[in-house]
């Protein structure tokens, strides 16, 4: 570990959100913003951009669909479609986007055509189409605009990936400019899926080039610095399970001690002092780990590798006290799980995911603001669960629907606009349906994580206690007071 | 499960998530995940079709409410365009109609930035009657050399029965760090 003291006020939120940026594409749609740089003649399209470029994705698509539907948007038709493709997939309708694309996929010889199979290639490839998105990613020509050339290249990667091409995949990557992220990310993906695949030396040498980055490539970059602890964590753990505890002491002092792995940085160095027969040293790294938020899965287990480590180093008092302190670590995590479990079964952690549903920005800024309310305890750790993530997307997605077609229905007035009355009362009833189920779906999620997290800490509760139980035992043997 | 082996799981066996969703079972292995990820899919179909029900809906209203409002006819429409001009800072546009002014904006940092990145403001949407016109767009913002910058442009045009817009753009022709307002109809 970097000795510059251990910051022991993590705010848990903060790093959630430090982490979630580094991962990319996996949660939310990607920003197609920077993808195009766009010659505007025509004030429609430009219209439509505005918004586009400010995030209203919905004011944007409604332009560009007037536009088309009224045949005003004459001078740029196949822009305009291409932006209502990318409209589409900012905004989450993947379906809309995939049939925009294809009609002017057809057009490869154009750059807005050219664009479009990039863009349907990323969506079949997403859909586990591979040969398909394979095929189109093969059909894209120089037209393309050059903005996209490296998301053909990662998208390549990400293919090649997937099909177990890993030496293709790792010629691909090579193509990448070295200041990449999206190329890091790839090497890291590349480097955990030939890990998984038994080729762990090609795996863990790819990993190590992440973990050599030079510090000035990603000084203030967060998200490669958390990229990089990884791939130390990683490398640290795969050197443990080697046997080669040395090495993997290097690598876990690699690791930030602010960053989000810190935790499991901790209660590796400490394994690795153990399996070094260092255990006096092993009970450093545990005991800072202990004074952390208890709700970590790491904090959970250093509560009892301390107890542990001090039982073999005969130091039976201090175990004893450890051991104690622990149950009731536990006992207070269980209960205060089961208390949120009630809270999120009476519907609060929805009220929280579904607030400010027509913003984002705002959304998020109140995540930040969120106190440890019973609702919302655990939802740092349900957010890493992708099903999680895109299960709220939706969700707020559906509740945005809601809002617009509310409002839509107030708006309605006596004359030829009436007629949609129905049309939105419908909708809203297919709104509601959606926003129950899909909240179901969540707070099935939450339950189920919970319900596993309590299991868990009830097995280090029964190990607390039968490790109490046998020391009174030992020093009633002992004849110890 | 050991430390070790849970952590070395979750850290390598799991790549980070690329792919998307598609790929989620890199991350819950197992029959239940399968059917999680099942009945996610399914209610992703059932939202964006709510999605596109409710874009159809604000599409035709909108061109309804805006035939209403502003009937082809006598309809006149004002853009603003922007070049991307690192050294000019837009702060407002003022727009006059035969001496009335239809428009007066400021605009945020968001609005300055979709600008410079093609975006064009739909500053005025509304009524005109056949015959000559005039239109005056007066523009403040700060520029190297300037930090009160203020410009007028006055653009005289003729209205037919069928629907008009005009595209002001702020750009710099003659590059020397000064904005040039131009403007041109379309139609």
């Amino acid at each position: 570990m970097k000795q510059r003291g251990i910051k022991h006020q993590i705010a848990q939120w903060a790093l959630w959100l430090a982490a979630s940026l580094a991962l990319p594409a996996g949660h939310a749609a990607d920003d197609l913003r920077d993808d195009i740089a766009w010659k505007v003649n025509d004030p429609r399209l430009g219209e439509a951009l505005f918004s586009f470029y400010q995030g209203d994705y919905f004011s944007a698509i409604t332009r560009i669909e007037a536009s088309q539907k009224t045949q005003a948007l004459a001078e740029q038709q196949d822009e305009g479609e291409l932006l209502l493709g990318m409209l589409y997939l900012s905004y989450g309708m993947s379906n809309e986007a995939q049939k925009t694309f294809s009609r002017l996929s057809s057009k490869n010889s154009s750059p807005a055509g050219s664009a479009a199979t990039l863009y349907l290639a990323q969506i079949l490839y997403r859909r586990d189409d591979l040969a398909e998105a394979e095929k189109l990613v093969a059909k894209i020509n120089e037209n393309l605009p050059p903005g996209l050339r490296e998301k053909r290249d990662l998208l390549l990667a990400d293919i090649l990936i997937a099909k177990k091409q890993y030496a293709e995949a790792e010629k691909a990557l090579l193509r990448l400019s070295d200041d990449s992220d999206e190329g890091y990310y790839r090497r890291h993906n590349l480097a955990a899926n030939m890990i998984k695949a038994g080729q762990t030396q090609q795996g863990l040498a790819l990993l190590n080039k992440i973990s050599n980055t030079s510090p000035d490539r990603i000084s203030n970059n967060l998200e490669m610095k958390t990229l990089q602890d990884k791939a130390n964590l990683a490398l640290g753990y795969s050197s443990l399970q080697a046997k080669k505890p040395g090495e993997a002491k290097a690598y876990f002092n690699k690791v930030r001690l602010d960053g989000y792995f810190s935790s499991n940085a901790l209660l590796g160095m400490g394994l690795a002092e153990a399996a070094l027969g260092q255990r006096q040293r092993a009970i450093i790294p545990w005991m800072e780990l202990q004074k952390r938020d208890a709700r970590i899965p790491e904090v959970q287990e250093a509560l009892l590798a301390v107890p542990d480590a001090l039982f073999k180093l005969e130091s039976y008092k201090e175990s004893l006290q450890h051991y104690e302190s622990a149950v009731s670590v536990y006992k207070a995590e269980i209960e205060r799980i089961t208390s949120s479990m009630e809270a999120i079964r009476a519907g609060k952690m929805l009220d929280i995911l579904g607030k400010d549903a027509a913003s984002e920005s705002q959304w998020q800024a109140g995540l930040r603001m969120l106190k440890d309310q019973r609702e919302s305890r655990y939802l740092p750790w349900l957010m890493e669960n992708p099903l999680f993530q895109k299960a709220i997307t939706l969700y707020r997605s559906a509740l945005a629907q809601q809002d617009i077609l509310k409002a839509r229905q107030a708006s309605l007035g006596r004359d030829n606009t009436a007629a949609f009355g129905s049309a939105i009362a419908q909708q809203l009833t297919e709104a509601q349906t959606v926003i129950q189920k899909t909240g179901t779906y969540l707070q099935g999620l939450a339950m189920s994580d919970l319900e596993q997290r309590k299991q868990r800490l009830g097995n280090y509760l029964a190990q607390a206690n039968i490790s109490v139980a046998q020391l009174y035992h030992n020093a009633s043997v002992r004849g110890d007071e | 499960m050991t430390s070790i082996t849970r952590i070395i799981t979750l850290l390598l066996l799991c790549p980070l998530m690329v792919a998307g969703i598609g790929h989620a079972q890199e991350i819950s292995a197992g029959a239940t995940a399968q059917t999680l990820r099942g009945e996610l899919f399914s209610l992703d179909d059932k939202v964006q079709s709510l999605q596109k029900s409710a874009a159809d809906i604000n599409r035709d209203l909108t061109i309804l409410e805006e035939e209403a409002q502003f009937p082809e006819k006598s309809r006149i429409s004002a853009f603003l365009g922007m070049d991307h001009l690192p050294r000019f800072d837009l702060h407002s546009v003022d727009l006059k109609l035969d001496g009335k002014t239809v428009s007066a904006h400021a605009y945020t940092p968001e609005e300055k930035s979709a600008l410079r990145r093609g975006g064009m403001h739909r500053i005025h949407i509304g009524k005109l009657s056949t015959g000559e016109h005039r239109l005056v767009a007066a523009f403040t913002g700060k520029t190297p050399t300037d930090p009160q910058y203020s410009n007028t442009v006055s653009f005289n045009f003729r209205k037919e029965q069928k629907p008009k817009a005009i595209v002001l753009n702020i750009s710099d022709l003659l590059q020397d760090d000064m904005p040039e307002i131009t403007a041109r109809e379309i139609r």
